[in-house]
C-alpha cells in the first residue's frame, strides 16, 4: 500500500475528514498540561483556557489519522515537520468544540534513504455553542517510504 | 517581578530527560499512539536509530516555558499567545535531556515576539517555536 500512497497523494489536497465534536473535560486539561509541565494555570483545577496551554488543540488530531488512514498510511510512517496554532479565543472545560480536518497541500521531495511527502493539515476549532473559532491549527507532517 | 526589554534573554533551562514513561504518559494525555514513540523494533524498521519523542511533547515544553516566561515580568500580565509556529529540526531521543531558553523582541505597541528554542544536552537546536504575543 505504501508506494499507491504516495503516487496517489496529490490528487487529495482537498480532501475533509468527518466531522468531530469534543469535550474535554478539567481532569483531561490538567492531566496534559501537567505532563507538558505547564506551571501556570494548566495544573490547577480552576478554569482553564487554551491561552493556558496552547498545544492543548494537539488532542483534536483525530482529523489528521483519520485522513492518513484513509490514505492507507501508517502512523509510523510519519514524523512532525511544522506545527502551527492560532488562538483566538480561550476554551473553557466542558465547553464542546466542532472540527473539520482539512489535507491542503502536499509537496513530494526525495532524500538519499526515502521518498517523502509533505503533507499540510488545517483545522478550524468552533465553539458549538456559539459558532466561535477558538483556535485554528496548520499541521505538516512528513510520509516517508523507505528507499534504502 | 522586573520589566521586560527587547534586550532581555530567556536564560536556557534544563526542562527534564526524555524517558520511556514519559513518552508513554504524553501518548496516554495527547492520544498520539505512534509506535516510533514506544517500540524501539518499530522505530529501527522505519529507519530510525531508536525510539524518538514525540515532537509535540517539546512543542508543548516550549510553550509552557513560554507562558512561565510571559508570569515573570509584571508588564506583560494582560499578553496572551496569539499564534505560535513550531519547526521540527532534529530527532529527540531516549536519555536526551531537554534545554530551553530564548530571547525577546518587541515588535509593536501592543504585540511581541518571544523565540526558544529547545536544545538536547550537547547543545544541538531540535525544537524552536516562535511567539507572537498580543492583547
Amino acid at each position: 500500500m505504501s508506494a499507491l500512497a504516495l503516487t496517489g497523494l496529490k490528487s487529495q489536497v482537498g480532501r475533509k475528514s468527518s466531522e468531530r465534536k469534543v469535550t474535554l473535560t478539567g481532569v483531561e486539561m490538567r492531566d496534559f498540561g501537567t505532563c507538558v509541565k505547564a506551571t501556570v494555570g494548566a495544573t490547577s483545577h480552576s478554569p482553564i483556557t487554551s491561552a493556558a496551554v496552547p498545544t492543548l488543540f494537539t488532542l483534536f488530531r483525530h482529523g489528521e489519522f483519520e485522513i492518513m488512514n484513509d490514505l492507507g498510511i501508517q502512523l509510523k510512517q510519519v514524523l512532525h515537520a511544522e506545527q502551527v496554532y492560532e488562538n483566538l479565543a480561550p476554551l473553557a472545560p466542558s465547553e464542546e468544540i466542532t472540527f473539520t480536518t482539512r489535507l491542503v497541500s502536499v509537496v513530494e521531495k526525495k532524500s538519499k534513504t526515502a521518498n517523502m511527502a509533505f503533507m499540510a493539515f488545517e483545522t478550524d476549532f468552533v465553539r458549538t455553542a456559539d459558532g466561535v473559532t477558538v483556535a485554528k491549527a496548520r499541521s505538516t507532517m512528513v510520509y516517508r517510504e523507505l528507499t534504502a | 517581578m522586573t520589566e521586560m526589554s527587547a534586550q532581555d534573554l530567556i536564560p536556557f533551562k534544563s526542562v527534564g530527560v526524555i524517558t520511556l514513561d514519559w513518552l508513554k504518559e504524553f501518548a496516554r494525555v495527547s492520544g498520539d499512539y505512534n509506535p516510533i514513540h514506544q517500540d524501539e523494533a518499530v522505530a529501527k524498521s522505519m529507519g530510525l536509530p531508536g525510539v524518538i519523542a514525540h515532537g509535540m511533547l517539546t512543542a508543548s515544553l516550549l510553550h509552557s516555558r513560554a507562558l512561565e516566561a510571559i508570569m515573570d515580568y509584571r508588564n506583560l500580565r494582560g499578553f496572551h499567545i496569539g499564534a505560535s509556529e513550531t519547526r521540527f529540526k532534529a530527532m529527540t531521543f531516549l536519555g536526551d535531556e531537554i534545554s530551553i531558553g530564548g530571547q525577546w523582541q518587541v515588535t509593536g505597541a501592543n504585540e511581541l515576539r518571544l523565540d526558544l528554542q529547545a536544545q538536547n544536552q550537547k547543545g544541538e537546536t531540535t525544537v524552536t517555536t516562535g511567539f507572537t504575543l498580543v492583547r
